[in-house]
């Protein structure tokens, strides 16, 4: 199992892909530079400290789901239909193995990320808007300020990107079970891109449905370790729970019995 | 299964929808043979080995690799499997190196000494650290070779293997299957539509058509390597077809383009040559003559004369 997901992880460190994420990362944490000189964003405090906190909602709802759309249409769609997989396939690998291997990888690549994405923020964060005396983190069109000692908001900073990788796997999980049904990485990432929009959109005009869809759980930090509304997390997590284990448990099944005609 | 059977298939039968692609084949492949499975493009040559190797699964029907069952017991029977489906495959990112260590990393026993070798065997040993996306298709056809080789496999299946290939690249891989089968022992399962690397290669041939097994057994028995066709450039056809319609080593005269078209026993063409001469008949041209894979079909399935 190791071995597969060394394999899995060489092949994604190896493709461009990657790295072109990781710029597109870079560079959406200069968007607030943009906002700062528009003057958007004077009545939120923003510090260098707090600045991966103040970009982590646009991460997870936006840019990790698309990059986790490209990353997995690479890994198991294009890989079927360039005839990749067949490669691993004729060997005593067992399919269940395959599987489970390609969502390890994705989950640490998904780990690194976000590693990355804080790293960045706090770099470019402080050169752009200063270190900052305190940690004071209030979202956008909210009302609450946060305000911690920096080494209290670095931690929250630190939990806050790593409880956002439950949302991102679950994510990842629904978008693995339809790579396993398209035969092109394109269309998979359009079909991501238009659940995003489609279950933003549901929730905006149907707030009833909300509570079943997985974009209101993006921001599952905010639950766990600002407003502490651990009754909502606990929600989260069963309804989190559900779009991991469901997908994925049928896509096994799918995968092991599929027919590999590329 | 008898222990000499490295492959045995059984009423083997697949439809995608309503098309029946594979319908009820049987065969098998024992230890040491280079098989050929003939048949022209669209036959159901590449679905019948997607099956064999648990790619696909069958309607119905059972394949055994090594005396063990594809579909019940996978991981020992693609154990010591090598393969290459259709063209081959690889990350065109990844150097050759890096594409064999993919594979080297599902084996616990191929180490990299082994991906040294063969590289070595296959000649990409001063180019293995180059992107493969950079490879031409002959080496990109031996590096998949050599990705076959990496596990030690006691039979190898190739899909088309010289496809593509300009005829120096055909004729190196050719020379290597028949290297590796004598020196190696390795069994090759080869599925092709060009008869004369049936030919070349082969020392038995299952022939395939609209998906039905139409004929197996050694390739002399059924391409009549015992005979060979020449063509005959002459403006007096009609009088050596009357010189040769008595001839014993004469097995077939027919009226040609540009003169005859003539089977006869292999290696008599030269005696055939100076009984036209003795009869003054004036020979422009004695062509050897390949046969199409086409017209081997016609004369397989509405001849019916080699039928086995």
């Amino acid at each position: 199992m190791l071995n597969l997901i060394k394999n899995e992880i060489i092949k994604l460190t190896a493709n461009k892909k990657l790295y072109v994420g990781m710029f597109i990362i870079l560079i959406v944490n200069l968007l607030p530079l943009l906002e700062k000189l528009a003057g958007t964003i004077v009545d939120i405090p923003i510090s260098g400290q707090s600045f991966p906190l103040y970009m982590l909602s646009t991460y997870l709802n936006l840019v990790m789901p698309i990059f986790i759309s490209v990353l997995i249409a690479d890994m198991v769609t294009d890989e079927y239909a360039n005839g990749l997989l067949t490669l691993s396939l004729i060997h005593p690998i067992s399919r269940a193995k395959l599987l489970k291997a390609k969502v390890l990888a994705l989950i640490m690549i998904t780990a690194l990320l976000m590693i990355y994405a804080m790293i960045v923020g706090l770099i470019l964060g402080s050169t752009i808007f200063g270190w900052g005396e305190h940690f004071l983190f209030r979202d956008v069109n909210a009302e609450i300020t946060y305000a911690f000692s920096t080494g209290a908001g670095l931690m929250i900073t630190l939990g806050s990107y790593a409880v956002s990788i439950i949302p991102l796997i679950a994510f990842a999980m629904v978008i693995m079970f339809l790579a396993l049904r398209f035969n092109s990485g394109g269309a998979l990432t359009g079909t991501s891109i238009g659940i995003i929009i489609f279950f933003s959109f549901i929730g905006e005009i149907a707030e009833g449905l909300r509570p079943f869809l997985i974009n209101n759980y993006f921001t599952l930090f905010k639950d766990v370790l600002l407003s502490k509304d651990f009754s909502q997390a606990g929600t989260a997590l069963v309804v989190l729970g559900a779009y991991t284990i469901m997908p994925f448990t049928i896509g096994l099944h799918y995968f092991t019995r599929k027919d590999i005609v590329y | 299964m008898s222990g000499k059977h490295v492959i045995e298939v059984k009423e083997l039968r697949k439809s995608f929808g309503q098309n029946q692609v594979v319908d009820r084949i049987s065969f098998k492949v024992e230890s040491g043979d280079v098989f050929g499975f003939l048949g022209p493009n669209g036959a159901g040559k590449t679905t019948s080995m997607r099956m064999m190797l648990g790619l696909v699964s069958p309607d119905e029907g059972t394949v055994a690799i090594n005396g063990y069952d594809i579909g019940k017991n996978f991981l020992k029977a693609i154990s010591r499997v090598g393969a290459i489906v259709e063209t081959p495959k690889f990350y065109p990112y990844l150097s050759g190196r890096q594409n064999l260590q993919q594979i080297a990393n599902l084996h616990s026993q191929v180490n990299s000494m082994k991906i040294d070798e063969v590289l070595d065997m296959v000649g990409l040993s001063a180019r293995s650290d180059e992107k493969v996306g950079i490879y031409s298709l002959g080496m990109k056809q031996r590096l998949g070779i050599a990705r076959a080789l990496l596990n030690d496999p006691n039979v190898i299946f190739l899909d088309e293997p010289t496809n593509g290939l300009d005829p120096q690249g055909m004729k190196e891989i050719r020379e290597m299957i028949c290297q590796l089968a004598m020196e190696k022992d390795i069994t090759f399962f080869i599925s092709t539509h060009l008869l004369h690397e049936v030919e070349q290669t082969c020392n038995k041939v299952a022939i395939l058509n609209k998906g039905k097994l139409i004929t197996q057994g050694t390739v002399n028995e059924l391409l009549g390597k015992e005979n060979e066709h020449v063509e005959i450039r002459t403006p007096d056809a009609y009088k050596a077809s009357n010189v040769l319609k008595d001839i014993g080593y004469v097995k077939s005269v027919k009226p040609g383009d540009d003169g005859l078209e003539v089977e006869l026993e292999k290696g008599r063409s030269w005696e055939l040559n100076r009984l036209l001469v003795s009869h003054n008949i004036i020979v422009h041209y004695l062509l050897p003559k390949n046969q199409s894979l086409e017209q081997f079909f016609i004369e397989l399935t509405e001849g019916g004369k080699r039928i086995a």
